[in-house]
């Protein structure tokens, strides 16, 4: 039974141009424990995804159909009330750029205190020690006088250790990290995402790692889900993916991954760019930039079913 | 915090003295730059020759400008402001008699302005696109256009002429009512200190149109930034953070957000006091209110110059003040101005 | 470029007909400053002796103040004075706080120090406060109202002209200008200068309506323009003590048509806002 299961998520937004349809049919799961990527490049929708699962999305952003059950409710027809509870609770996000994700005029240990006294129960006397004991475990240095800390005063490494303590202070079931690491120097990245493993062990938590780092999934994921244009186009466990792909643009990802000792004009760049998701689309948003494209592409895909082993959504695969 | 507080304190204390050496130049200029000789106007219209050469003489300006520069800096020190001609009285005791019923309007019109205008901005803004929203912004872009003195005499005519509900704009307080014992010099203060509510009331009664005519100017530039600024917070990443830990609506929009709006909001502050301090004199002048802005009106008009020159360092320095109160609030909600990183 | 400055205008235009109403408003007030006093269906200062504190009616729309004077006539007479004060009030400040602002901005150094100066000890003073101060010394004339107003305004332009100038100052196009001989001064006012100018538009906008309100005010406690002059200002002094007797229409004719220009001008900054820089609409 997956802890969360992603099935047919569709998702639209309202701009001055038009309609976009940012996301078509989307679909996939998480068991208890697991970690899963979800890679692509940016405005693949793979943000979107998250964004509509913690249903924080903007208010421009409508869900046009899909349900999301995350421990036997639907998230995504769920009242405000039902969600408010399982937020920072059961499931927990981490943004990007944490500077800016934390409150610039609010002490960091105090930012902390909020979650606990809204979720965990925790008397008020007992907050500060508990967030103390929160800031130590995701190894930030002298957290007592840390607490007191104002964002601007840390480092963005130590911001997205608070954002990681944040979001672990009630221990949830299940972790969204949309692309917790950009931005982060290289040795920081690694210690980052080393201590997001550690922890997701320590209390068997799943993580769905959201990047665009192909080599950052294939390092920490046991799972991925390959996202093009809004679409879910492979999902399989990391080993088979890298050895197997059975998607043409996930294959042409694998190639366009640096690898270490090839030179920059080695680096195979996939052509073309993601379509304008406004107006009408082809069946398979990727079929204008593939190689493989026959006129039995135009054929609506079915949709993905959720499932483990090794699935894709092509006429055509590899 | 507390040491980080007190840099903070003294280092805007030192921002605001040039501010306040300027104000103390700009109106030794200004006096002396009076058509024709400064002591015929000091010594008033009536006065004689000998009159004119005596007060000529005290006040020094037989001697040279910046002999007469360093003794009205000395005046200053010593809170000398001069004599009044018209009512004889030194200008510094007819300041301080008329400075409360100033500042009881204009702090009333300010609460007011605040307790209306910010709320309508949050509500525009967490209801974008909304009837409430629409109503705000016209509002707010109509208000700006308002000449305090006319809603002021319009208010007085649609409020007293034709509905009766308030007393005729004639001062502070109604000759029947006795005036409360002065313990502030603000009626409504020590009215309830005295537990007069009869009194309280009448006064309150005599304060309504006035406070209201000021508020409304202001109440449209604090309500359009409060908007502004709310929308901006509310959309920024650190709020949908907060949402996605869970925390409440409440603590979303009020802990969240509201106090990180508030920071443009304050410095918006300080222009509406620069406003409302002017307008003081409008509105004083239209309901006859005993402050000191009709104090320096009537003094003007009648030749009176020291009151006059008294009225702008009071105004000016009153300013400086109060500007420098707005920063270390702005210095307490903002952090990042406190400490340096 | 025109072509699609053209259609960006039209854009804007429809998609805010109020923009398109409040300039119509203006050109009308434009109209009526010019040639109002042709218009004008009575003679403004003469006084009717016999037709005192009469009410509106078909003869007189807006009835007739306390010598008998055609309150319509004085309305639209005092259309020119008001709109020339804050026109050439705001034509001084701009023109010598932006090109004072812009030559802080390059310069730097004691230029930008002592224009700092300048700016920071007007903007201590509550600006209306301080126009009074100036016309109080400098004497009871239009020309010093103008000068009052002109001056308290300065500060606005200056700052903004400096930001402007300071952000262009390392641009592209001005190395270019410079390598290729031209003086400093030549580079500010041949390529900085006129860049900074679009910005400065709206605020130029706001601050009408704004001089008009100081100008109407000051002269409202009786400093400037002198009665029998027709002026917005005075004219609602006058009536005020009218009001208490239930005379309202020579307060309030006067005081709509104020608020009417101002309004316009406010409605045309935001226009020309959202015209200019999108991103900031609010």
């Amino acid at each position: 039974m997956p802890l969360l299961s992603v099935e047919g998520l569709s998702v639209e937004f309202r701009t001055r141009d038009g309609i976009v349809k940012a996301l078509d049919r989307v679909g996939f799961e998480i068991r208890r424990g697991e970690t899963v990527g979800v890679v692509g490049e940016s405005g693949s929708g793979k943000s979107v995804t998250a964004f509509s699962i913690m249903r924080i999305l903007d208010p421009a952003a409508r869900i046009t159909g899909g349900r999301a059950v995350f421990d036997g409710l639907d998230l995504l027809s769920a009242t405000e009330r039902e969600i408010e509870g399982r937020r920072g609770r059961h499931l927990s996000m981490i943004f990007q750029n944490p500077r800016t994700a934390l409150n610039p005029i609010r002490q960091v240990g105090r930012q902390i205190g909020d979650v606990l006294l809204r979720h965990a129960g925790v008397s008020r006397g007992a907050v500060r020690s508990r967030a103390v004991e929160l800031l130590a475990q995701v190894q930030i240095p002298d957290p007592e006088r840390r607490y007191w800390a104002y964002p601007f005063e840390l480092s963005g490494g130590m911001c997205q250790r608070v954002m990681i303590a944040l979001a672990l202070a009630c221990g949830p079931s299940l972790l969204l990290a949309d692309e917790p690491t950009t931005g982060l120097d290289v040795t920081t990245q690694a210690a980052i995402m080393d201590l997001i493993d550690d922890l997701a062990r320590a209390r068997r938590m799943a993580t769905l790692l959201i990047t665009h780092d192909l080599g950052l999934a294939a390092l920490h994921c046991e799972r991925i889900v390959v996202m093009h244009a809004g679409h879910v186009v492979e999902s399989a466990p990391t080993a088979a993916l890298f050895a197997n792909p059975r998607h043409p643009y996930t294959a042409k990802l694998i190639a366009a991954t640096p690898k270490p000792g090839a030179s920059l004009d080695e680096l195979a760049a996939i052509p073309g760019g993601l379509p304008d998701l406004r107006g009408a689309l082809p069946a398979c948003r990727y079929s204008p930039r593939c190689e493989r494209y026959a006129p039995f592409c135009d054929e609506p895909l079915p949709l993905l079913v959720p499932a483990s082993g090794h699935t894709v959504a092509c006429w055509k695969p590899l | 915090m507390r040491r980080s507080f007190l840099r903070l304190v003294s280092r805007r204390l030192a921002a605001a003295a040039p501010g306040l050496a300027g104000v103390v130049v700009v109106t030794f200029c200004l006096m002396r730059a009076l058509p024709g000789d400064p002591a015929a106007y000091f010594a008033g219209n009536a006065a004689t020759k000998e009159a004119i050469e005596q007060v000529r003489v005290k006040l020094g300006l037989d001697k040279s400008l910046p002999e007469q520069f360093v003794s009205y800096v000395r005046d200053l020190a010593r809170a000398n402001l001069g004599q009044s001609v018209t009512t004889g009285q030194p200008v510094r005791a007819e300041m301080l008699a008329r400075l409360p019923a100033s500042l009881e309007l204009t702090l009333t019109a300010l609460l007011l302005a605040v307790a209306v205008a910010l709320p309508a901005g949050v509500l525009a803004a967490t209801r974008p696109g909304s009837w409430v929203d629409q109503v705000v912004r016209v509002l707010t872009t109509a208000g700006v256009s308002l000449p305090t003195f006319f809603t002021g005499i319009l208010l007085v005519y649609v409020f007293y002429y034709l509905l009766g509900w308030v007393p005729s704009p004639t001062g502070r307080f109604d000759s029947l009512f006795p005036t409360p014992p002065r313990v502030t010099g603000f009626y409504l203060a020590d009215s309830l200190i005295a537990r007069d509510f009869e009194t309280f009331r009448a006064c309150l009664r005599q304060l309504a149109l006035p406070a209201v005519t000021m508020a409304l100017f202001v109440m449209a530039p604090l309500a359009r930034m409060t908007r502004a600024s709310m929308l901006g917070a509310l959309g920024s990443d650190f709020i949908r953070t907060a949402r996605a830990s869970g925390l409440s609506s409440r603590t979303v929009l009020w802990t969240y957000g509201f106090r990180n709006a508030m920071l443009p909001v304050v410095t918006t502050l300080g222009m509406i006091l620069s406003f409302m301090l002017g307008a003081n004199v409008l509105v004083e002048k239209v309901f006859a209110w005993p402050g000191i802005g009709s104090f320096a009106l009537e003094s003007l008009l009648a030749s009176d110059y020291a009151p006059v020159q008294g009225f702008i360092l009071v105004m000016a320095t009153l300013y400086v003040l109060l500007n420098l109160v707005i920063d270390i609030l702005y210095g307490i909600i903002d952090p990042r101005v406190r400490i340096e990183a | 470029m025109t072509a699609a400055a053209l259609r960006h205008a039209r854009y804007v235009v429809t998609e805010n007909p109020i923009t398109l109403v409040a300039f119509s408003m203006l050109v009308t007030l434009l109209f009526l400053a010019l040639v109002g006093p042709a218009l004008a269906p009575y003679d403004p200062l003469k006084s009717d002796t016999a037709n005192t504190l009469k009410p509106p009616s078909a003869r007189h729309w807006f009835g007739t103040d306390q010598l008998g004077r055609d309150m319509l006539s004085r309305v639209m007479v005092a259309t020119r004075l008001d709109m020339a004060i804050a026109f050439l009030a705001v034509a001084l400040s701009f023109a010598v706080g932006s090109l004072a602002g812009a030559c802080a901005g390059v310069f730097g150094g004691w230029t930008e120090r002592i224009v700092s100066r300048i700016s920071d000890t007007i903007m201590a003073f509550p600006l209306f406060v301080l126009a009074m101060g100036i016309v109080a010394a400098l004497g009871n004339s239009v020309f010093n109202v103008i000068l009052a107003t002109a001056i308290i305004n300065l500060p606005f332009y200056a700052r903004m002209a400096r930001a402007e100038a300071n952000v262009r100052r390392e641009a592209g196009y001005v190395e270019a200008a410079r390598l290729s001989g031209n003086s400093t001064m030549r580079t500010l006012v041949v390529h900085i200068y006129p860049n900074c100018l679009p910005p400065m538009m709206v605020q130029v906008s706001l601050n009408l309506g704004w001089a008009m309100l100081n100008a109407a005010g000051l002269a409202f406690i009786g400093l400037g323009v002198r009665p029998p002059t027709p002026e917005w200002g005075i004219l609602v002094a006058e009536g005020a003590s009218f009001i208490l007797s239930g005379e309202w229409w020579i307060a309030l004719f006067p005081g709509l048509a104020l608020m009417l220009a101002v309004f316009c001008f406010n409605l045309m900054g935001d226009g020309l806002r959202d015209l200019i820089d999108p991103r900031r609409r609010t």
